[in-house]
Order: structure tokens, then sequence, then C-alpha cells
């Protein structure tokens, strides 16, 4: 641990606020879980399109991939990717330590075992606990709990919800400790320590032990939403806020506009959820509250996107030269993408159209890999040489994963969107299931091929990081390290 | 500018609250007046704590004069950053970035290991 008295805010050197190892080790903890996941999307990908490879093992059967997918991206790829880029970003924003680097490490390795368990739980958790009657006969499952999004089994809830608050009061050590005014990073990761675990805890605890019905499906919406509006996305916009101005060298366009987005997404984002459930039994009130809400934070993400497009303006050409910012700024036009969407499918007209149709899932890539992925991985492309002491082993490999992944998922996404209006037109004109079906099967193959191209763009960046390991084994690139001082003359 | 502020600061929050305060008044009634109302009561506590917590955040925050100089923070994160990475053991330029003049190419397959390759950078940078 570092005695942060015996270190001066203003003497603080890199060394002494951040543990390099630590970062290093979530961001490849991050990548294995996205290997992961990217290999159960693909094959729900080729299950739709009847080229299942695993036909007939129970096991390993599609429910159970698609719950793995989700919860690897989820909880494996984001949670850690998050936390290895919040060692970074958090002490040297407030130039002091986290609270006990040994703490850190424990939470590394916890969190681990919660992703893991919660993996092992969906594939073999109900036949397992099928092989004792003894297990069977306890109160709790070994397999998924019935939540979505929140299908981590129940006997690990109460130790992720441990975890995030470790987490929590680790970073909250040196932000309480920051003198002055806050920078709009440390609001956005304050609220987010905060909101996951009050998240994790409404969505986890309350439709499975005390409500039922339309009010569990109601806080169940809540739950799906908050996670990405209340978890991902304070986290991702800090780190934006963080990272863009270092890299560009000036900063953020307007402060004062940064914090009415900081403030915009507390008070506007929490009801939003509901508008999952539209045409729902749920009040009318509270649908229609929940399309308003939505609608109100599109215009707070209009801040915060004019905001950092007008840090870039007049620094355009980082958007060639400089490959982080082309990954974060891909990512923001993606997001305005996004958000244009979500204003429009929360309304009643397009939801009667598009409701539970692949436009969703469209939309859900396009968030979680077209947006907050694209920034993560921008960020490692960022970090990686820095902590190496090196640096990329082939620039031409960081570009092939840039464009594959890019270009992947918007072809996903516009496939996606197209398949859904499709299928909505289908039912809505009454026309037997089957031929929804066979008209969704082209589209299905083209989603095969994206997410062909992401994966192969992941596998790109896999190999590039094994050769600049091994390159930095070494020792440090003459082109990456600082050139000697040259000692003065007396 | 203040008085435009003020104005458009009341034209919003006055609408804003009767919309609330009306909602509000109804999601009363509803809760009263019919036995399965009380379901939706759940998604609007949930609403209202965690809005309370960041009323008082915001309060909280407005006393200690953290919105006092409101374009500082953005100044001194930048000057802190500078000085950490001239201590650091790297330079500052290390990572993707291509010199000035880079254009947009089809990217090869294969290496590019030339342990010099981002050389040009550093001398055009300087």
């Amino acid at each position: 641990m570092i005695d942060t008295q015996a270190v001066p805010p203003d003497a603080a050197r890199h060394e002494d606020l951040v543990d390099d190892p630590i970062v290093v080790a979530y961001f490849l903890a991050a990548l294995c879980f996205l290997f992961v996941s990217m290999l159960a999307g693909l094959l729900m990908a080729l299950q739709l399109v009847s080229w299942n490879p695993l036909q007939g093992i129970e096991l390993l059967s599609p429910g159970r991939w698609r719950m793995v997918h989700t919860n690897a991206v989820a909880y494996g790829f984001l949670a850690n990717a998050f936390l290895g880029a919040l060692h970074w970003a958090i002490p040297r924003l407030t130039m002091r330590p986290v609270l006990d680097r040994r703490l850190s490490w424990f939470i590394f390795v916890a969190w681990q075992v919660v992703v893991g368990c919660t993996a092992l739980g969906i594939v073999v958790g109900p036949t397992l606990q099928a092989m004792s009657p003894a297990w069977e006969q306890l109160p709790f499952s070994f397999g998924a709990q019935g939540v979505e999004w929140g299908e981590t089994p129940t006997w690990i809830d109460p130790l992720a919800l441990a975890g995030l608050l470790l987490v929590g009061i680790n970073f909250m050590a040196p932000i309480s400790r920051a003198k002055g005014p806050l920078y709009v990073a440390s609001w956005y990761f304050m609220a987010a320590f905060v909101w996951t675990f009050l998240t994790y805890a409404m969505g986890n605890f309350l439709p499975q032990y005390w409500l039922t019905g339309t009010s569990a499906g109601a806080v169940g919406g809540l739950f799906i939403h908050d996670l990405v509006g209340l978890f991902v996305t304070p986290l991702g916009w800090g780190l934006m806020y963080y990272f863009v101005p270092i890299m560009l060298r000036k900063p953020i366009w307007s402060h004062g506009l940064s914090l009415v987005g900081f403030w915009g997404l507390a008070f506007f984002y929490p009801l939003n959820g509901i508008h999952h459930f539209l045409y729902t039994p749920i009040p009318m009130f509270l649908q229609r509250g929940a399309i308003i809400a939505t609608i109100a934070v599109e215009m707070v993400v209009f801040t915060v996107i004019v905001n950092f497009f007008g840090t870039i303006w007049g620094s355009g050409r980082q958007l060639i030269t400089n490959l982080p910012i082309r990954w974060f700024y891909t990512g923001m036009v993606l997001y305005g993408l996004t958000c244009l969407q979500c204003a429009l499918q929360t309304t009643l007209t397009f939801q009667a159209v598009i409701h539970f149709s692949d436009w969703v899932v469209g939309h859900a890539h396009l968030v979680m890999f077209g947006v907050f992925s694209l920034w993560l991985l921008g960020i490692m492309t960022y970090l990686f040489p820095r902590l190496w002491r090196t640096e990329w082993y082939s620039r031409d490999l960081c570009e092939w994963h840039f464009w594959l992944s890019a270009v992947g998922v918007f072809v996903m996404f516009a496939d996606l969107t197209l398949a859904g209006l499709f299928q909505g037109y289908y039912w809505g004109s009454l026309r037997p299931w089957d031929v929804s079906v066979d008209g969704s099967v082209p589209f299905w193959m083209v989603r095969v091929f994206a997410g062909l191209a992401m994966f192969a763009g992941q596998l790109c960046f896999a190999y590039n990081l094994y050769r600049t390991w091994k390159a930095a084994r070494l020792g440090p690139a003459p082109s990456a390290a600082k050139p000697a001082p040259v000692p003065q003359a007396s | 500018m203040r008085r435009i502020m003020w104005v458009m600061a009341i034209g919003i929050l006055v609408p804003s609250l009767y919309g609330f305060g009306t909602k509000f008044l109804e999601f009363i009634a509803l809760y009263r007046g019919d036995v399965e109302g009380a379901f939706a009561i759940s998604p609007i506590l949930n609403y209202l704590l965690a809005s309370l917590g960041f009323l008082c955040l915001f309060l909280w925050a407005v006393l200690h004069g953290m919105f006092r100089d409101v374009e500082q923070p953005k100044y001194t994160m930048l000057e802190n950053e500078q000085r950490l990475d001239t201590e650091a053991p790297w330079r500052p330029e290390i990572g993707m970035q291509y010199p000035a003049g880079h254009r947009l190419r089809m990217p090869r397959l294969g290496r590019s290991t030339d342990p010099n390759r981002f050389r040009e950078f550093y001398e055009h940078d300087g």
C-alpha cells in the first residue's frame, strides 16, 4: 500500500499513483471474456441459420450460450476493462493512489471468480444440482436467475454486490481526497460507483425475493436499462472526458456544458427503463413518463456530443493520425446514432412495429459493441504501449482491428435494424409465423459474416498484443523510451 | 444574458414542475383507488430515492463551491497530466500516432516491424 500522506500530491509520480500490472491484468481478463462472449454470439448466429456445430449437446445448447454471451460481455469484458482503465485514470486524475493496492488485487481475483462462476452456473448449474438429492433440496438454484441481464445465479449475487461495494470504497478514497472543484470525469465515476451498486441490488434482489408479477417486470425493465445507463454510460463518458483532452492536448470545449450533461443524466435517466415494457399492464402514466424521460435524456446526450465535437474542432486530422482518437470518435458517432434511435423507438408508434424483433438486438449490439467496446478497445490501444513501454508490433494489425470491428458492427446493426422492420411488418400483417422466419434468414446470414468480421478484428488485436508483449520482454523499444538526459556542462 | 437565463429557467421549470406535480397526484390517486395500483409504487420509489440522493449531492456541491469557477478543473487536469507524462519513463507520443501528413490507406496483412517505424513521428514532432 502506498502511504498517500508520505507523497505530496504535487510531487507524485506515475509510479506512486498507478499500479501498472493490475491495469494489464484487468485488460487481459477482459479480452479473455470478450473472446468467450464473441464465440458464444457466433454460435448463436450459426444456430439461427441452422449451422449449429454443437447440435444435440445439452450442456452447450443455444439457450445457455446466449446467456453466456450477454453476461460475459457485460460483467466479463466491460466490467474488467472499465476497472483496468479506472485504475489508470482515477489516480492520475486525482493525483492520489487508490485506497489499497492489495485490495485492488483481491477485488480483481474475486471478480474473476464471480464471472467464472456465473458462466459455470449458467452452463452446468442445473445439471450439477440434479446430480445429488441433497443439492436438489437446497432453497436456491445453482443455475441462472430468471432476470434478463441478471442471470448471475442467486448464490453469487451477494458476492458480486460485496465486490461492487469494495470497488466503490477503493476508488472513492482518492476522489474524496481530491482538493478543489471536481473535474467532470470524477463526478461521473463517483455516480457510477453508487448507481452500479444500487442498480445491481435492485435488479437482482427485488424481483427475486420481494416483488412478483407486473411490479417485478417493471423493476426488471429499470434494471436492464439502468445497467446500461447508470453503470456503463457514466464510466464510459467519464473515461472519454479524461482520455480525449489529454490525447488532443487541449481542454474540453466547455466544462460547464459537461456538468449539464452529468446532472441531466442523474435526474432524467433513472425512470427510463419502463420503456422496455410499453404496451404491458404497467400503468400508462408510468409508460408515458418513461417515454418523456427518454426523450429528455436524448437532449442531454446532445449536449455531451456537441461538447466533444467542439473539442476536436480545428484538430480534425487527429481522426486520421491518432488511432485511439479515431476509436473514440467513431464510438461517439455511433452513440449519437443509437440515442437518436432510442428517442424514436421508445414511442408507442415505433414500438407497435419493432417490439420483440431483431431491431432491438441490433440496437443492443450498437450500444454495447459499437460504442462502449470501441471506446475500451481504443483505450487499450493507447495504454498497452505505455504499460509495456514499447510500440505496437504492427500498426497495420491495429488498423485491421479498427476497421474490422467498426465496419463489422455497423453492418450488423444496419442488417438487424432492417430485419426488425421486416419482421414487425410480417407480424403486423398477420401472416404465418414461418413466413417471418423465412424472410429473416437472409438477414441472419449477413449477421454471421458481420460477426465473423468483428471476431477476426479481435484475433488481429490478440496476435498483435502477443507479439508486442514478446517485444516488450526484450526491453523498451528505442522509439518508446525517453532519451537519456544530456549531462549539463558545469 | 442573465435575464435570458432566468426566463429560460422559469419557462422550463414551471411547466416541468406542473407536469410532474399532476402526474404525482395521479399516481397517488391510483395507489389509493385501486388495489392493484400498488404495484406501480416500487419503480416510482426507486426513482424518487435515487433522485433525492442526487438532489442532496447537488446541493452539497453548490454549497461547497464546486461550481464557482466552473471551467478551472479542465485546465488543472491537463496540467497534472502534462507533469506526470513529463516525468514518466515513456515518450508522451508513444502509441498509435502517425506523422501529421499521414493519409488513410488500406492496411496490409503481416508485420511492419521496422524498429524505427515510429521514428518519423518523433522527428516530425521535434
